[in-house]
């Protein structure tokens, strides 16, 4: 036994790290359907081939590469009603598994296995990663290194039972096939012996309910020409192993023993003389495990290339759930900055105050020159520097400008919402939360605080030029912080050139504001003051809509963490080699 | 159960679903079925018997009929071509109706008592066999009555019960459950079955159906009961299409958010809180448009006309030279600047009560419906409605914005003519006695005095005096007056605009409130008309 073990890890560490490998990515895909939950109960065919993919590399490759002796799986698998439970019962030459008329009978695994084997199919085995709850245990007529499993239906209204018999099917070592001589040709369980197909599963079919007379042979003879538009026909190993042609096993109508509980022995026979030298022949366990391992790891690569093209299919499609948020946000900020290049964001209310500051004698007089100049000095002396309304056209404006990109972040949420309500997987998403249709709740606040920032940084900027220009009397006389409003307004009206003779008290304040900040700065400082504060002002928008886009974002997985999954899924999968080293 | 009050509900329940963004082309196919359906003879009703492949649906008809009208075997699956079998009577008549079903081998019979049914044997829905369930799927949205086949073995596979039973049990009238082959269990097993199929369809949130059973040696007495129960044939088949109709309208209330049961519907939005979004919406637009700058417009205007009318000469003079200068259109023409009202600020700020509203009524929606409601707060198409209402507001009849007049003025102007005159004729004699000065003939002592002041001086200062006064009265007249017409404006404009903005900003919330409204109604309608017989007791069953 020690020799045994030392010679299996000498020859199959590569293997064995191969499969660890396989698995930890299984299980990174695995995550990801979890992340994108599909909707409840339905579960789709890429979701079904990732958990395929887990628990066959997680509950099969892993214990069986590292352990061929471990007590071999043998599970009995089929629909609802085919006889499951009669055949673990007859197997076991006891009742086991109990049998009944009300559909689905058994809603658990029953495993027959020995208390040894059992425990160490639960530590480390093909049996850890199921729910305990869902495993019934029965020791009586056990047999020592051999499990048998009495699988749930595959086909009944329990979901449940489905998904448990699913990976049941991939954690075993042999399959029992069980079905009967109405369900043969159902689609379901076809679909079952597909995958069993895939991963090369040693398999016998059992045909329950045979009708009486010529009718039994007929619907044999018709169960192996199905059988036979499948590989499943093809010799289960090379010559001298035991699994030899595909078995089908013929069983009557009503040929229970006495306590209907069970088979007649002799209805099976075949079946159970297979269990039986399994059961007490050491090395014909460790040949069928063998055979067994090296059909599943030939079998691996479709599944694992097949799970690797869902993958890169998800990539593709996270990637244009994402451009589409992304064109969508981008649209509504330059639609919000043409309107800014327009000039027409405040409303008039705002502009008035200022104008009536910018307007004053004193201020216009204060920066002519000439006669003009002493009459403003004269008139400031008298009436006194007006004092500018710096908080309340602040706040008009900071107002004006939030409800502005409020507006615009909406739209853009809407038209993303809209645009991936028309895709299967983006409707998925949307339909998590109903605020992905509008813009966030606190987003008024944020472009509020963003704003707020934005002018102090205008107020420093403006501070900084003052200080280095022959204005910086003045311009401490009329006040930073309204020079930082002067240069504020600036970006939303800067005139280039309008006379002031316009109609409309926008373009005359417009006029008004430059000539002060020309006095003040000189007209080159003030061409780059508002250019730096237009600059930053954009930062700030797309800041602003990025993290709005951001909330889209955050439901779709990354497209390049999703194409190098499915490259080392297949990187992995190619290096595994064809045969096992025996 | 009235066939035209459900086909009604249905198309107003179409219509109204249609209205939320919703997609309705299930329920438009079954209205068309519905059509197609009621052109064909209701003489005989079309029995389907559907099942998975090997529980005996053929052996069932070929037990009714007596002998081998359907080949049965061993072989799955069997059935691939549907088999009729009619009335030896009603084949021609029924001939159409089956090739409309897409067509079955037809076999007749003589059998008095089943002359109003046509049964017909269709193809598994479970097998290996794809086009078999296709087949079936064509064929249920137009048979007017179903039998369930199943067996102890196949009664609770999830094809039957999550592809077939969920699907259509509400969708049909007539139906009934068949568990064919009890003779396979023992005979009190028999009925524990039964039970536990008629409480599986329950759990599911199904009708009770009933539930034959059947063995597969040709014992089908109570198949045979339920076939000989006396139904008409025409009270079957308007009974599905109801049935039908009913199942439809309930979808479109789920997707809608609806419980089709509820019969009173909540509003998404309360009347009170689209009223508060209404005020807000009109607080902001009114703030654009701007009264108080109206009111000053009006003012002015008012001012600006009486000055030629009352202000002698002198104001005429100014109004001539002012003329042209602009400044009359800037500041003293209240219809010109309501309509220059875009200058003053955009409608964004107008907007944001209804986008709030939607974003608040969204998550009161279904995901699949939330499409519908979203576009109601595009910024664009709301500010293009708002501004178009404001725009009708604001362009009211011209002679609203005719300034006041007051016979007044003239007197006033008149006075004003009369007080420059005397100042004239002062200045005029005051420049004779200066310009006489120093001759002979006109000594200054001449003059007349008017107490201690020569009268020339009295004239000149009484002039003066009595202009600037006449000049303030008209002022403050024409101001008075020009306030109390600037209240009505005011008042007549605010009114437009929350008449028409009000409307206009909110008109498709209200659109879409009352299209839930019709969906709701159409249900409630449907669930009292369209109950089909089969079905009542079960729902009578409900409610108790």
């Amino acid at each position: 036994m020690v020799d045994d073990r030392f010679v299996n890890d000498h020859d199959r560490p590569d293997i064995v790290s191969l499969v660890e490998r396989l698995v930890a990515l299984a299980e990174r895909r695995w995550a990801l359907v979890r992340a994108t939950d599909a909707e409840p109960g339905a579960v789709s065919e890429p979701d079904a081939r990732a958990r395929e993919l887990l628990e066959h590399t997680r509950s099969y490759l892993l214990p069986r590469a590292r352990d061929l002796d471990a007590p071999l799986v043998v599970v009995l698998l089929g629909p609802t009603g085919s006889g499951k439970s009669t055949l673990l019962n007859t197997i076991a030459g006891a009742p086991a598994s109990r049998t009944g008329v009300l559909r689905p009978t058994t809603r658990d695994a029953v495993v027959l296995a020995t208390d040894a084997d059992l425990a160490g199919l639960r530590s480390a085995g093909p049996l850890a990663n199921l729910p305990s709850e869902r495993l019934d245990h029965t020791t009586s007529g056990a047999r020592s290194g051999l499990a048998v499993i009495d699988a749930p239906d595959i086909d009944s209204v329990e979901r449940e039972n489905r998904a448990l018999a699913d990976t049941l099917l991939e954690l075993a070592d042999m399959c029992v096939f069980v079905t009967t001589a109405t369900r043969y040709a159902d689609r379901v369980p076809w679909d079952v012996l597909e995958r069993i197909e895939q991963r090369r599963l040693p398999l016998v079919v059992v045909v329950n309910r045979l009708p009486p007379g010529s009718d039994a042979s007929d619907v044999l003879e018709d169960v192996r020409r199905l059988v036979g538009r499948t590989a499943l026909a093809a010799p289960g190993g090379e010559a001298g192993t035991e699994a030899g042609p595909l078995e089908v096993i013929g069983v009557a109508e009503g040929a229970l023993d006495a306590s209907g509980a069970a088979l007649q022995p002799g209805a099976v026979e075949p079946l159970l003389r297979r269990i039986e030298w399994l059961a007490t022949d050491r090395a014909a366990r460790r040949r069928l495990a063998e055979q067994a391992l090296a059909g599943a790891l030939a079998g691996l690569a479709p599944l694992t290339h097949a799970v690797a093209d869902d993958v890169e299919h998800a990539a593709i499609d996270a990637d244009a759930l994402r451009r589409i948020a992304a064109a969508d946000h981008a649209e509504e900020l330059r639609l919000l900055m043409e309107q800014l290049r327009r000039g027409d964001v405040l409303r008039e209310e705002v502009i008035r105050q200022w104008h009536s500051f910018v307007g004053a004698d004193q201020i216009t007089r204060a920066f002519s020159s000439g006669i003009g100049r002493v009459r403003g000095a004269l008139l400031s002396l008298f009436r006194g520097m007006p004092s500018a309304p710096v908080a309340a056209v602040q706040q008009g404006a900071t107002d004006d400008l939030t409800s502005l990109v409020v507006a615009h972040a909406g739209d853009a949420a809407r038209r993303t919402a809209t645009h991936w309500s028309n895709d299967s997987l983006g409707s998925r998403l949307v339909a998590t939360d109903a605020t992905l249709w509008s813009a966030s709740e606190g987003l008024a606040d944020a472009t509020r605080d963003a704003l707020g920032e934005w002018v102090g940084a205008i107020a420093t900027d403006v501070a900084a030029t003052g200080a280095t220009k022959r204005g910086v009397a003045r311009g401490v006389s009329v006040g930073v912080n309204a020079g930082a409003v002067t240069v504020m307004l600036g970006v939303f009206a800067h005139t280039g050139g309008i006379t002031g003779a316009e109609v409309g008290i926008a373009a005359a304040t417009a006029f008004l504001n430059q000539k002060l900040l020309n006095a003040i700065f000189g007209e080159a400082a003030v061409q780059e003051m508002i250019e730096r504060a237009r600059d930053r002002l954009r930062e700030k928008l797309e800041e602003l809509m990025g993290a709005e886009r951001s909330r889209f974002d955050r439901l779709v997985p990354d497209g390049t963490e999703l194409r190098s999954l499915a490259a080392e899924l297949r990187r992995t999968v190619d290096s595994v080699p064809a045969a096992v080293p025996a | 159960m009235e066939l035209p009050a459900c086909i009604e509900a249905l198309e107003q329940a179409i219509d109204a679903a249609g209205r939320l963004g919703l997609d309705t082309s299930n329920a438009a196919a079954t209205r068309r079925t519905i059509a197609e359906r009621s052109g064909f003879p209701g003489d005989v009703y079309v029995l389907a018997l559907c099942g998975g492949t090997g529980v005996g649906k053929s052996s069932l008809l070929n037990a009714v009929a007596g002998s081998v009208v359907s080949r049965a075997g061993a072989r799955r699956p069997t059935t691939a071509e549907p088999v009729a079998w009619v009335g030896e009577d009603q084949e021609r008549q029924t001939r159409p109706l089956i090739e409309w079903l897409g067509g079955a081998h037809v076999e007749t019979h003589h059998d008095a008592d089943l002359d109003g049914v046509a049964i017909l044997d269709l193809p598994d829905l479970d097998s290996i066999a794809p086009e078999h369930r296709a087949r079936v799927d064509a064929v249920l949205p137009k048979v007017d009555a179903v039998l369930w086949v199943s067996d102890p073995e196949k009664y609770q596979d999830a094809v039957l019960h999550d592809g077939y039973l969920r699907a259509w049990v509400r969708r049909l009238g007539r139906q009934a459950m068949v568990l064919n082959k009890v003779d396979r269990v023992p005979s009190d097993d028999a009925e524990r079955l039964r039970r536990d199929l008629a409480d599986g369809l329950e759990r599911e949130g199904l009708p009770r159906l009933p539930v034959l059973l059947t063995s597969a040696l040709g014992e089908i007495g109570e198949l045979r009961t339920w076939l000989a129960e006396g139904v008409e044939a025409k009270r079957v088949v308007s009974g599905r299409l109801a049935a039908d109709a009913a199942a439809r309208i309930a979808d479109l209330c789920t997707q809608a958010g609806l419980d089709p049961r509820a019969g009173v519907v909540e509003p998404l939005l309360s009347e009170t809180r689209r009223a508060a979004a209404a005020d807000e919406v009109l607080r902001e637009v009114l703030r654009v448009v701007d009264l108080d700058g109206l009111g000053r417009q009006a003012v002015e205007a008012t001012r600006l006309a009486a000055r030629p009318r009352g202000g002698g000469p002198l104001g005429l003079v100014r109004t001539i030279l002012e003329r042209g200068s602009g400044r009359s259109e800037r500041r003293a023409e209240p219809a010109g600047y309501l309509r220059r009202w875009r200058d003053r600020g955009s409608l964004v700020r107008a907007v944001a009560p209804i986008r709030d509203l939607v974003a608040e009524a969204l998550p009161r929606l279904p995901a699949g419906a939330r499409p519908g409601i979203a576009p109601l707060s595009d910024t664009r198409e709301l500010t293009q409605r708002l501004g178009a209402a404001v725009d009708r507001a604001v362009a009211a009849e011209p002679a609203r914005f005719h300034a006041p007049t007051s016979r007044l003025w003239p007197l006033l102007g008149l006075a004003q003519y009369a007080a420059t005159a005397a100042l004239v004729v002062g200045i005029i004699w005051l420049v004779a006695l200066f310009a006489g000065v120093g001759r002979a003939e006109t000594p200054l002592l001449e003059v007349p005095f008017l107490g201690p002041v020569p009268s020339p001086v009295v004239l000149v200062a009484g002039g003066l005096f009595a202009s600037f006064l006449i000049n303030r009265v008209l002022l403050a007249h024409a101001s008075w007056l020009g306030r109390r017409w600037a209240a009505g404006l005011r008042d007549r404009v605010a009114d437009d605009v929350r008449r028409l903005v009000a409307d206009a900003g909110l008109r498709p919330l209200a659109a879409f409130e009352s299209a839930r409204l019709g969906l709701a109604a159409a249900a409630a309608q449907a669930s009292t008309r369209c109950q089909p017989t089969s079905l009542e007791e079960s729902s009578d069953l409900d409610r108790a």
